[in-house]
């Protein structure tokens, strides 16, 4: 016997002790082992480490186990639609006595009582905007519907994808002499107001000096030559309330019945010029890049291209502000929940956690604004970083704007 | 003696034939959308589920993640369970998928990162959260040098001794030919054998 046999048929014993050998091979083994001290020492030890796993792999009795399938039974529940047991839930209502319920009975009627008494006043608080866009559009456009200084926030809504963000407000600061008296003059020049200030001032009957505070308090700001009814349906923001944020804010008629209050009149005279200063900044914004327009591109292409740049860059900043709050306690259980493995936990976090919903939407918005700008620039590392960024949402697996960036990128392939 | 052999060898059938029988009881239930039912058989098997994909991933958060998720979607896919079959192997099943495509994930992932990585995270042998469900030294010892096996040699090891698959069915299932399952396999035994000697 050489070593090479030797060597042979002692890498065979794992597979004769599993009986996977062929049986001519298997006979040739069972020859050698008679033959070999040594293949019979590695047959035993082989052998016996089965034994120890059978005897030493079980793991023990514990709390741990039950929790586990507990913890696993909740996974499983929160993947299903949830149902309600109505037998169950009247008899748990009848076996309550009557009384029980009354200090939440009582509470909603004088809930009920302060809305009835109160009601033009609370719903003139609220910053009303249509969920949905109420126009069919060509391009896709982003409006300020407004500012306020309680919140510090903007509010774009993108028609076509759907998309609200909420952004800091830039710090307000006394734009520059040229580009105020420009853009001062530009705003004015269009047609500034709410349809519903416009009724509003219509039925109230107000003062032409009346009317320059109300023009001034309420600027929308739309994309050149685009102007569309939804623009007209948004109010302006005194205060942005949580349910803006939410996106569940109240239909946007209520904002015309509510015109031709003094109050509303007056508050807005008082907010206007902070709501001015600020939309002109971010006017600024929106139309500073304008002298590096590019050329080859008409003026309302070139003014499109600057929109969505100063999108993206808002999204950008949004999406800043997102990873910043990866350290809260939620943004790391997110974190942690990123890895394919825990789909269950990741259910379970993003049907509570708004962050998360903003986070897609982030995504889907940014997705937009980088195509439309690498649809319109010339500019080659612009275009690049646009493709690279669509190019990695459309490898994601985990992306929910996966096939969109796919969609994207076959039509730039078309350009 | 042989007598007693024999009944001994007739009473553990007639319990395996009635644990059976009782498993397709529940798992009728189940798909009747009996939830409890279904959590019977969560804790009839978890254990050993939670025991295989620990071997095959080694990490105790990623095992029980897994374990979690080879359920969720046990659950949702007990539509196509075909009714007859031991639920175990069905169920180990799709853990095995789900670990193994893990593993393939982080492989990758790894490629990518390993020039940053190499050198600042050596293999641990921490067994973590499963000391406390290891009762004795030699079991830890036994996970701890599981543990430290090469993902290769683990992989196979733990498909041919925990799940009982074939040399044949483990090639097929790793996309690897059978000479090699053959010879990962003895590297495995020869590695376990070493670390473990003085308790074999």
């Amino acid at each position: 016997m050489n070593q090479l046999d030797h060597s042979y048929f002692q890498q065979r014993l794992s597979a004769y002790v599993d009986g996977e050998l062929e049986p001519s091979v298997r006979a040739q083994v069972k020859e050698h082992l008679r033959d070999c001290a040594e293949c019979r020492d590695c047959l035993k030890e082989i052998e016996k480490l089965g034994d120890f796993i059978a005897r030493e792999s079980g793991l023990a009795e514990s709390d741990y186990w039950e929790q586990a399938a507990q913890r696993i039974e909740r996974a499983i529940a929160a993947t299903q639609p949830k149902t309600v047991d109505l037998q169950t839930e009247r008899a748990q209502r009848r076996a309550s006595p009557w009384w029980w319920r009354a200090p939440a009975i009582a509470a909603s009627v004088l809930f009920l009582g302060y809305i009835t008494l109160n009601e033009s006043s609370i719903l003139r608080d609220e910053v009303l905007i249509p969920d949905q866009p109420s126009d069919t559009q060509q391009i896709p456009q982003f409006e300020v519907i407004g500012t306020g200084m309680d919140t510090n926030a903007y509010v774009f809504e993108g028609p076509s994808t759907g998309l609200r963000v909420i952004r800091p407000a830039p710090p307000a600061h006394e734009p520059k002499e040229e580009i105020t008296d420009k853009y001062v003059r530009k705003l004015e020049n269009k047609p500034e107001t709410t349809l519903a200030e416009r009724d509003h001032r219509q039925e109230s009957g107000l003062s032409g000096q009346e009317n320059t505070e109300l023009d001034k308090s309420i600027v929308t700001i739309s994309s050149p030559d685009l102007t569309t009814k939804a623009q007209h349906d948004a109010a302006p923001a005194a205060k942005m309330p949580e349910e803006v944020k939410a996106g569940n804010a109240p239909p946007a008629e209520k904002v015309v019945s509510d015109s031709g209050d003094q109050n509303y009149r007056e508050r807005n005279r008082e907010k206007g010029t902070f709501i001015l200063r600020d939309t002109l900044h971010l006017t600024t914004d929106l139309y500073s890049v304008e002298k590096s327009g590019e050329s080859g591109l008409s003026e309302l292409q070139n003014e499109e291209l600057t929109y969505w740049r100063s999108i993206r860059d808002s999204l950008v900043q949004q999406a800043a502000l997102i990873k910043k709050q990866d350290s809260s306690p939620i943004g790391q259980a997110l974190k942690y929940a990123q890895t394919p493995a825990r789909t269950g936990l990741r259910t379970a976090l993003s049907s509570e956690d708004p962050r998360q919903r903003t986070e897609n939407q982030t995504e889907t918005g940014l997705l937009e604004a980088w195509y439309q700008v690498c649809r319109l620039t010339s500019d080659s590392t612009e275009i690049n970083q646009g493709i690279g960024f669509i190019e990695k949402v459309a490898v994601d697996q985990g992306s929910g704007n996966r096939e969109s960036a796919q969609d994207f990128l076959q039509q730039l392939g078309k350009h | 003696m042989i007598e007693k052999n024999k009944e001994e060898k007739g009473s553990a059938a007639v319990d395996r034939a009635e644990d059976r029988a009782d498993e397709q009881a529940l798992v009728q239930a189940a798909l009747a959308g009996d939830r409890k039912a279904f959590g019977q058989l969560l804790r009839r098997h978890q254990k050993r589920l939670f025991r295989f994909v620990y071997g095959l991933l080694g990490d105790f958060d990623q095992a029980e993640d897994m374990v979690q998720e080879a359920f969720v979607k046990a659950y949702g896919a007990l539509g196509s369970f075909e009714g007859g079959r031991d639920f175990y192997p069905w169920l180990s099943t799709i853990a095995r998928n789900l670990a193994l495509n893990m593993m393939a994930r982080e492989r990758r992932k790894e490629s990518l990162d390993q020039i940053h990585e190499r050198g600042f995270d050596p293999p641990s042998g921490d067994l973590g959260p499963l000391e406390q469900l290891t009762a004795r030294e030699s079991q830890q010892r036994f996970y701890t040098a599981l543990k430290a096996l090469p993902e290769q040699y683990r992989t196979v090891f733990m498909l041919r001794h925990f799940e009982e698959m074939s040399y044949e069915d483990i090639a097929a299932q790793l996309k690897i030919p059978p000479g090699t399952v053959d010879s990962r396999l003895y590297r495995a035994r020869q590695l376990l054998v070493a670390a473990l000697k003085d308790l074999l």
